[in-house]
Parts: C-alpha cells; structure tokens; sequence
C-alpha cells in the first residue's frame, strides 16, 4: 500500500522540467512565430502523481509532447535520468489526447505492439496484453478491431497499450476525456492502484478538475498561451484513494481552488480566440 | 422488448450462412436472365434485320467449337505473356515510384501535379509512339499494358504514403519501434489497403491497354483474334471470344476481391468490384 509519504521518499525527480519554451511558425514555416510554452520548469519526483491543468490551447499537448521526445526542437531542457530528451525515453509510456489506436491491429495486436517491439516471445505477450485487456474492461472486445469499438473503448486500448509496457514514467494527455463519468471513476482507481504498485512517475493532462484532485499529488495550474506556471497545488488528501473520496469537504475546497486560478486564464483564452 | 444481444451484433456469423445461398441465386437468376434477354434480342434481330448482329444461343454455342480448334490457345498464351510482364513492369515502376514519391515531400510536390494529368490522358493515343519505337510484336504490347498499369499503381501508393498519420509513428516510436520496425509494422499495414485497390485498378487498364493494342496493330492475341473475326465477319465467333474475355475480367474480379477480403486489404462486395475490372 502507498501513501504519501510513500511517494515522497525519493526526491530525485524522475523528470526535470528545466526552463522549456518552445514556438510553433505557422503558416507552413513562414509566419511569425508563435511561442506555446514560455519558460516552464518543474521537477517530478519518482512515483509522483502530477496533473496539468490550462486553458485549451494553452500548450498542455506541447509540454507532454517535448518530454515524449517527439518534438527535438525546444529550448531549455526536458531531463529524464540527467539525460535531454530529444528523443522518445525507453522508460516512459503515452496515452495520446487523440485517437492514436493501429487501425489494422485488433485489440489484442494493438496492446501487444510495444511487448512485440521489444522482442516479448509471442505466448508471453499475449497473457500480459490479455490481462491488460482485462483490466481495462475489453475482455470481449480483444479480438475487434478500432473501427467496430467506440471512442471511449479505443481511448482504453491505447491505456492498455502504454500500461502493459509498465513505464517507469507514463504521460497521459486527456487520457479519460472521451470516457463517461463512471468508466472514468473505475479507471482513475485502476490507473492509481497500478501507478502505485509499479511505483511509476506520472504527468496527467486533463481538463476535469474534479479528475486532477483525485488522482494526483500536485496539480499544476498554466496560464494561457504561452503557458507558463500559474501555481502549483499540493493535494493533501490521504492515500490509498477512492472514488468515495469527492464527497470529503477538502476536495471540495481544493477544486474550488483551483477554479479560481483557472478562472481569468479560461477568460483569457476565450477572450484570444475571439479577436481571431 | 428483449433482443438477444448476438442478434444486434453485426459481428456474429449466423447472419452469413442465410445469406450466402440466396445471393447465389440472384447471380444465377441474373445469367439465366441475361441468356433470355440475349435470345430475345436475337430472335427481334432476325425478324427486323437481315444481318445477324444477334447470333441465336445455339448458334453463339456452336461458335465455340470453331474458336477452340483454330490457333485461339496461341493467342490466349500471347496476351497472357504480353500481360505478365506489363503488370509486372507497371506494377514494379508504379511501387517503386510512388514509394520514393510518398515519402518525399517536395519531390512529391513537383512531380505528382504531372502525374495525375497525365494520368489522365487515355494511353492508348501513345500507342502509335510505342509502335515506332518498339515494332509490332509483343514489346508495344509489353509498354502498352506498363503503361497503362503504372498510372493507377503511382498515384495510389502516393495516396497511401501520405495516409499514414503522424501519429500512428509517434505511438510507434514511443512503443520502441526503431525506423526500420515502423517501415515494417506501421508503413506497410498503414499503406496496404490503398496500395492493394491500386494494383487492382492497375490490373484493369492493364488488360484494357494490352486488349486494345492488340486489336490496333498486331500479329496475335486475343484482341486481335476478336478484330479478326469481326474483319471476316464471322460474328458468332466474335461474340464468342468476347464472352470469354467477360467471363474471365469478373472472374478475375472475384479472385482479387477475395484476396482483399482474406488479407483484410479491402472490404468491398461484390458489386464494387465489378465496377473495377
Ligand atoms: N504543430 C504545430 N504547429 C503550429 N502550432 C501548433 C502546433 N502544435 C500546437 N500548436 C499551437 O500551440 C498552442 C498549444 O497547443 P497544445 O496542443 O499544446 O495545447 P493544449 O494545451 O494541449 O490544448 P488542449 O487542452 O485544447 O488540448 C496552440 O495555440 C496550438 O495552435
Ligand atoms: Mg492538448
């Protein structure tokens, strides 16, 4: 069982954030550019659970992405193991914001392809994606293909996906956003129960407040576009948790904290999108 | 009310076996209907007109005796190696290309306008040139059936290179696929459906091209036999290769078709199809 002192006993920072900024130039390369993270520095810890929280377009996406090593071109410095990322990292694993399931692979094949990457022998690929599958609550679905599953069904295929290859640190960009609220619930148990047996390190995007207080051991709230950090929220909520845990009255207060840091940025961002 | 779950999914397979029979009897009743209207027509045809634009059934039937024991296994053999090495050419140059082409954006920018306009362009019109250039034997046949075959193949493998999103190789690449596992388990699956209905496409206007060449300009083959038969107006034997040269496009249809489905590559009906060979 993990608790917080549990999570903080190692406070090596299993992912530095070290002063990231990063511009986009529209206009195929041609227009100015348009800078999406201004100065971003955070360090999280081994086994910490931290959510980000912004405006949409804020530069959340962005972020995740740099630290994925899918975007080589930033400055500053995204450190896993001292090391710059530029580069996908062997230890971590993605849950893309957008559908990102093999159209081709059925459920089963598509959980298996990181195992099979690797060089899994097929027979133990298989029971581990099996029971992945089972966890995610796709057991009857393992031999469909994307095309025949729903939205919310293909978003937990790529859960399981990332989670089979048990990652020393798992980036989820909205990894619940398509779900409902109950499956959301479920899995945001799953997903704790798993992080903290595994130990794992985890950077959470999600735009559910409610989400980010109950999953997480920091919730760091952006500003809008170029997102820096607005404040960083400590939950003090015990762990183990459950979902039982939105009717305590410091959740409560600590989404109502967070709802107010949110609030001008939101505006902010709305504000932006209307002069064009 | 309660419906049995396995009634609502489209997935389960007792559906198939009640359907399979019944669409065997509509293409059944389809040729016997076919067979009737052509002995109809053929029956107004002699009333009206004196020439037999029409043959009766039993005379189209006896035709066939005839096609078979004059040199028709020659010219079947001709067209076959005329197209063997055609699609093979066209389909070879059409990958290839299109491959390069996919996966280079500005190459892909300057030459693919070119392509698709002339693509367009109805190849046998070149065919006088590939004359010149290659005399009347198989070789203008070989360069007709390539060429024809090598616009659908191109510009379908282009298609497919740039259908493969970004981010199925990011979650490729996180997932430690190296580049040449990505070529091997994204690129391909990713692009194999497009690439597939491509070469089928280019199997089509490759036995057109070749069938048309050969009623042009040529010293054998099945379109020339049909020119032949038609210059000698022996009707009935014209039709009688004709039909055989239907029977053999859908049949090839079939096979390609069922080669899709059981490779996944497409899953079109029947009907589809027919529209492409
Ligand atoms: N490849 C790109 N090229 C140009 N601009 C980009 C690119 N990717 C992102 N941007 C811009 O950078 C900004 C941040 O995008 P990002 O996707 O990181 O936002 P986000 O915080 O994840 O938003 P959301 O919550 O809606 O997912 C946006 O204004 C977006 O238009
Ligand atoms: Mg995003």
């Amino acid at each position: 069982m993990s608790t917080m002192t549990d999570h903080r006993t190692h406070t090596t920072g299993a992912l530095v954030v070290d002063n990231v900024s990063k511009s986009f130039r529209g206009d195929g390369g041609l227009g100015e550019p348009v800078p999406a993270l201004g100065n971003v520095s955070l360090q999280v810890d081994h086994g910490e659970f931290v959510s980000l929280i912004g405006p949409s377009g804020c530069g959340k996406s962005t972020l995740i992405n740099i630290a994925a090593g899918l975007v080589g071109d930033y400055d500053g410095a995204v450190r896993i193991h001292g090391d710059r990322v530029t580069t996908p990292h062997p230890g971590i694993g993605m849950v893309f914001q957008e559908e990102s399931t093999f159209p081709w692979l059925t459920t089963q094949q598509n959980v298996e392809f990181g195992l099979r990457m690797s060089g899994v022998s097929a027979k133990e690929r298989r029971d581990q994606a099996r029971d992945m599958i089972e966890l995610v609550g796709l057991g009857n679905a393992a031999e469909r293909y994307p095309a025949k599953l729903s939205g919310g069904m293909r978003q937990r295929v790529a859960l399981a996906r990332a989670l089979v290859m048990e990652p020393e640190i798992l980036l989820m960009d909205e990894p619940f956003a398509a779900l409902d609220e109950q499956t959301r619930m479920v899995l945001g148990e799953e997903l704790l129960r798993i992080q903290s047996k595994l130990q794992q390190t985890v950077v959470f995007v999600t735009h559910n407040l409610g989400e980010a207080v109950q999953l997480s051991d920091r919730v760091v709230a952006m500003t809008a576009r170029p997102a820096t950090i607005k404040a960083i929220v400590e939950v003090d909520l015990p762990r183990p948790r459950d979902s039982s845990i939105v009717s305590s009255p410091r959740y409560g207060e600590l989404v109502a904290e967070l709802w107010s840091l949110l609030r001008d940025e939101a505006i902010a961002a709305l504000g932006e999108r209307e002069r064009g | 009310m309660t419906v049995p779950a396995a009634a609502l999914d489209p997935g389960t397979r007792s559906n198939r076996p009640a359907r399979a029979p019944s669409l065997s009897r509509v293409r059944l009743a389809g040729v016997l209907g076919v067979l009737v209207l052509w002995e109809a027509a053929a029956t107004l045809f002699a009333r009206l007109a004196t020439a037999d634009f029409f043959p009766h059934l039993w005379t189209l039937a006896a035709a066939y005796g005839e096609v078979f024991s004059s040199r028709f296994a020659t010219d079947v053999a001709l067209t076959g190696y005329e197209l063997f090495w055609g699609l093979l050419f066209g389909i070879g140059s059409g990958l290839l290309l299109g491959l390069a082409l996919g996966l280079n954006h500005f190459a892909r920018e300057i030459v693919e306008p070119l392509l698709v306009y002339l693509g367009t362009v109805p190849k046998i019109v070149l065919y006088p040139v590939l004359l010149l250039f290659l005399t009347v034997g198989v070789e203008s046949k070989i360069a007709m059936a390539a060429l024809s075959t090598f616009f659908p193949v191109v510009l379908h493998t282009i298609t497919a290179a740039t259908e493969v999103r970004p981010l199925w190789l990011s979650a490729a690449r996180v997932l430690r696929a190296s580049a040449l596992q990505r070529l091997r388990y994204v690129y391909l699956p990713a692009m194999a459906p497009s690439v597939y209905s491509g070469i089928r496409l280019g199997i089509a206007a490759g036995i057109i091209g070749t069938l048309m060449a050969e009623t042009k300009a040529a010293q054998g083959g099945v379109g020339y036999r049909v020119i032949y038969y038609y210059s000698q107006y022996d009707i009935p034997e014209m039709y009688a290769v004709l039909i055989l040269v239907f029977v053999f496009s859908i049949a090839l249809a079939s096979v390609l078709g069922w080669i899709g489905r059981r490779l996944r590559l497409s899953d079109s009906d029947p009907a589809e199809e027919g529209a492409l060979l």
